[in-house]
Order: structure tokens, then C-alpha cells, then sequence
């Protein structure tokens, strides 16, 4: 575990922040008796919210959409993961016949909405083309 | 890398201003920074690169003396370290719930697609389990009310199903399909979190006299012949009571005579009108006298209220 200490050294950040961090419910670590207790993901993620605020200028109210945001993508992504790896165990054809059915669906909704598809779509956090 | 250019890598001319320096590596740092990126894989080694050459740019002693050639662009590595997607997309190989998720992964994106299928709703619904503060859920009804306690505001009390009362006021000139919002009285929020919103939307009745265009109220009115052509004064329901209004003389079927203020209350004070359409009704059962009256009357054979309609 990884005190308060260690994180304001490693983050760059003062105590006043920290604690303001916490209190917005930015960082979530737990408590034992001798304080604040931080998980290498809590320093992480205390390390993202510094580099929002600085490297990005967001604000408070703009690190709390982004946050809130990022959330909902990581929740996202292991969802789409866990769906993939029990589409992956299914024998061959079962495989065939749900990408077809997927593939099919994407590109209906192509064609009947067209006009909101292009600027905005992105392929759901993927690799740069 | 050591030989790198942080100019070229920034995208950046040698002239350019610190706040340009700025400007680029923000716009460069929003595709390249992995955690806002956790699908590009090449991003944490772009983004080490960007940030590099920003580190030694966005310091003006540093960046004179890599001008002048006395330092190069080694060396300015930031430290490595885990990124927070490391530990937020830790994927399906981790042992425990708790490690996989950690305490911040939001299932908000997708709690709704649970509904969708009857087998597939609890793989969903596990993620609802988390132990994250949430807001309380909205709740929506319908609520049928009476033309008049629309326009003139009223106070319904609505039994919910759960067996819980609500006190719901409903101002006046409330419009059929309007969604009022009652704050607090959804779903109750966990771990501490507000409750959601009650959203209550009004259908407004038909009345069997009135009807309103927007703000204003409209009804037709059976006047009698003597009052017609006498021009009397008679009592026109409003939606706040009888009033009594003048007639002109010979007033017709189809006039229509406005009562100012008498439509709906608006949210800013002022008020619609009433438009009152008449309708002169003849008596139900024929009238000797009347008719009597009539066939003497020359002046009335004379009239043709259908000369518009012959053909020239």
C-alpha cells in the first residue's frame, strides 16, 4: 500500500488537492489506521487526474466529466470484452452466424441513418488508422 | 529518439511560441494519452515521445540551449510508469471481481441494455451490483386531470404503486403532454447518492364546452332570436365562472365576440381571452305567432343569405 506521503512525491501534488480529490470522489482509497491507504491503481489514476488538470487545462468541472466519462468507457470495454470472450468460446458456426448477424445490423443501420453516422462515429476506443 | 526533433515531433516551427508549443501538445496529448486512448496500443509510446519533446520545449532555458546545440533531446524521458489503463482494462485474466474492476469502472454506458433479452439481462445486471455512489433512478407516470384544473392550476394527490402518496401541484395553464418534474420523488440514490426525479405527465381531459388554442379559450354559444336581434345581454360560462356579456344588435350565427382576459392564466401574469362564437337557435317546436309574424314580414322575403353562392 502507498501512503499520502508517497503519492504527493510521486504525483507532484499538495495535500490540499489530494484531499479535495478524494473528496469529490475522484480517488476512492481505502482507510487504515494510519491514514489514507493507496492502491498502485489509485496512484494511477491520481496521476491521470494530474495530467488532466495540467497537461490538458481542464478544470474541476471538466475533470469531473472526463472522469465520469473514462469510467463509463473502461465499464464499457470489459462488457464488449466479456461478450467477445463467450462469443470466442462458441463452436465455429454459432461464431459465423452472430458476425454475420452483427455485420449485417451495422450495415442496415448504415443506410437508414446516414445522415448522423459519419462525422462523429469512431470505432468504439480503437486503434488509430 | 535521442536524435530526434522535438520540433518536428510537436509538429511545431523552430519560431514557434511557448503557447504554440502549448496548443500542439495538447492537441497531440488528446489522441496519444493512453488512458484517454485504451484501445490505441501505440499511443503510450507516441505520447512518451510528444510529452519528451514538450518537456524540453516548454522550458524556455532548456529549449535556448537545445537551440544553440549545447543539449540534445536525450535524456528528457519522463520516468516510465503504469498508466491508469493498465489497471482499468485489466482484462478477463485477473482472478477476483474486485481486482477487475477496481472501485471506479462505471457500468452507466450500458446498465440499460439488461432489459433488452430475457437471457442475456443478469450478465448486465452483475455490474449493477457495484458499490458506487449513484443517483437515484427517474421514475415516469401519467397523470388524467380535468380540462378546468389545467387551466385554472390545482393540487392532485397520487397514490404510487408502491402504496407511497404524492402531493402533485399542477399550475395553471398546464398543457396536455406537458412532463412536470418533481425533484427527489424517483428512485432513492445508493451509497448516499440524491434520489432520482418523478417525471409526471399531464393529459388533459376534454371539456364538453370548452376548448383552448393555445392561451386562449374558445366556445360556442346558443343565443336566442329575440336576444340575437335585440342585442340582450346573456351569461357565458368562463373557465373561472359566469359572466354576463352585452350582444350587439342583430348579432348573427357565427359572430364571434371576445372576452378579454377570460382565456388561461400564462406563467408571466397576463392572460388569454375567451372568443364566444354565437349560434342564434330558433325555438325547438314551431310558433304560430312566429310564423305569423314572418310571412308578413316583407322585408324578410326580400333576403337572401345564399346570393354569394349563385353563379354570377
Amino acid at each position: 500500500m502507498i501512503t499520502v506521503q508517497e503519492v504527493l512525491t510521486i504525483v507532484r501534488v499538495d495535500a490540499a488537492s489530494l484531499e479535495a480529490w478524494i473528496e469529490a470522489g475522484w480517488l476512492v482509497p481505502r482507510r487504515d489506521a494510519a491514514g489514507w491507504a493507496f492502491s498502485e491503481m489509485d496512484l494511477a489514476r491520481a496521476r491521470l487526474i494530474f495530467d488532466l488538470k495540467h497537461d490538458f487545462g481542464l478544470n474541476d468541472e471538466g475533470v469531473a466529466v472526463a472522469l465520469e466519462l473514462l469510467d463509463q468507457i473502461y465499464g464499457l470495454r470489459r462488457a464488449l470484452r466479456d461478450v467477445l470472450s463467450g462469443v470466442s468460446a462458441q463452436p465455429e458456426s454459432t461464431r459465423r452466424r452472430i458476425a454475420d448477424d452483427v455485420r449485417q445490423r451495422a450495415a442496415s443501420e448504415q443506410y437508414a441513418d446516414i445522415s448522423s453516422a459519419p462525422p462523429y462515429r469512431d470505432r468504439f476506443g480503437g486503434e488509430e488508422s | 529518439m535521442a536524435s530526434a526533433d522535438p520540433y518536428k515531433i510537436l509538429e511545431v516551427k523552430r519560431d514557434a511560441s511557448q503557447e504554440d508549443i502549448r496548443k500542439a501538445y495538447r492537441r497531440l496529448a488528446k489522441k496519444l494519452h493512453p488512458d484517454l486512448n485504451p484501445g490505441n496500443r501505440d499511443a503510450e509510446a507516441k505520447f512518451k515521445e510528444v510529452s519528451a519533446a514538450y518537456d524540453l520545449l516548454s522550458d524556455p532555458e532548456k529549449r535556448a540551449r537545445f537551440d544553440r546545440g549545447e543539449i540534445d533531446a536525450s535524456g528528457a524521458e519522463r520516468p516510465q510508469h503504469r498508466y491508469y489503463r493498465d489497471f482499468a482494462d485489466a482484462g478477463a485474466g485477473a482472478s477476483s471481481e474486485h481486482f477487475r474492476r477496481g472501485p471506479y469502472a462505471s457500468d452507466a454506458g450500458f446498465a440499460d441494455f439488461g432489459d433488452a433479452d430475457d437471457i442475456l439481462s443478469d450478465l448486465f445486471g452483475r455490474a449493477a451490483r457495484s458499490r458506487r455512489p449513484r443517483r437515484g433512478a427517474d421514475v415516469q407516470y401519467r397523470l388524467p386531470i380535468e380540462f378546468l384544473e389545467a387551466v385554472n392550476g390545482a393540487t392532485k394527490r397520487v397514490t404510487l404503486p408502491d402504496g407511497s402518496v404524492l402531493d402533485v401541484t399542477i399550475p395553471p395553464g398546464t398543457r396536455d403532454g406537458q412532463v412536470l418534474r418533481l425533484r427527489g420523488k424517483g428512485q432513492p440514490g445508493r451509497e448516499g447518492a440524491p434520489p432520482g426525479d418523478a417525471l409526471v405527465e399531464i393529459e388533459v381531459r376534454p371539456h364538453p364546452i370548452f376548448t383552448r388554442r393555445d392561451d386562449d379559450i374558445h366556445i360556442d354559444l346558443p343565443v336566442s332570436l329575440v336576444e340575437a336581434v335585440t342585442g340582450a345581454r346573456v351569461p357565458v360560462p368562463t373557465p373561472t365562472g359566469p359572466v354576463t356579456m352585452k350582444l350587439p344588435k342583430g348579432a348573427n350565427t357565427g359572430t364571434v365576440l371576445r372576452l378579454k382576459g377570460k382565456g388561461v392564466k400564462r406563467p408571466d401574469g397576463s392572460q388569454g381571452d375567451e372568443y364566444v362564437t354565437l349560434r342564434v337557435m330558433l325555438p325547438e317546436s314551431p310558433d304560430p305567432e312566429l310564423e305569423r309574424f314572418v310571412a308578413n314580414w316583407s322585408a324578410g322575403k326580400a333576403h337572401n343569405p345564399r346570393q354569394r353562392m349563385e353563379a354570377g
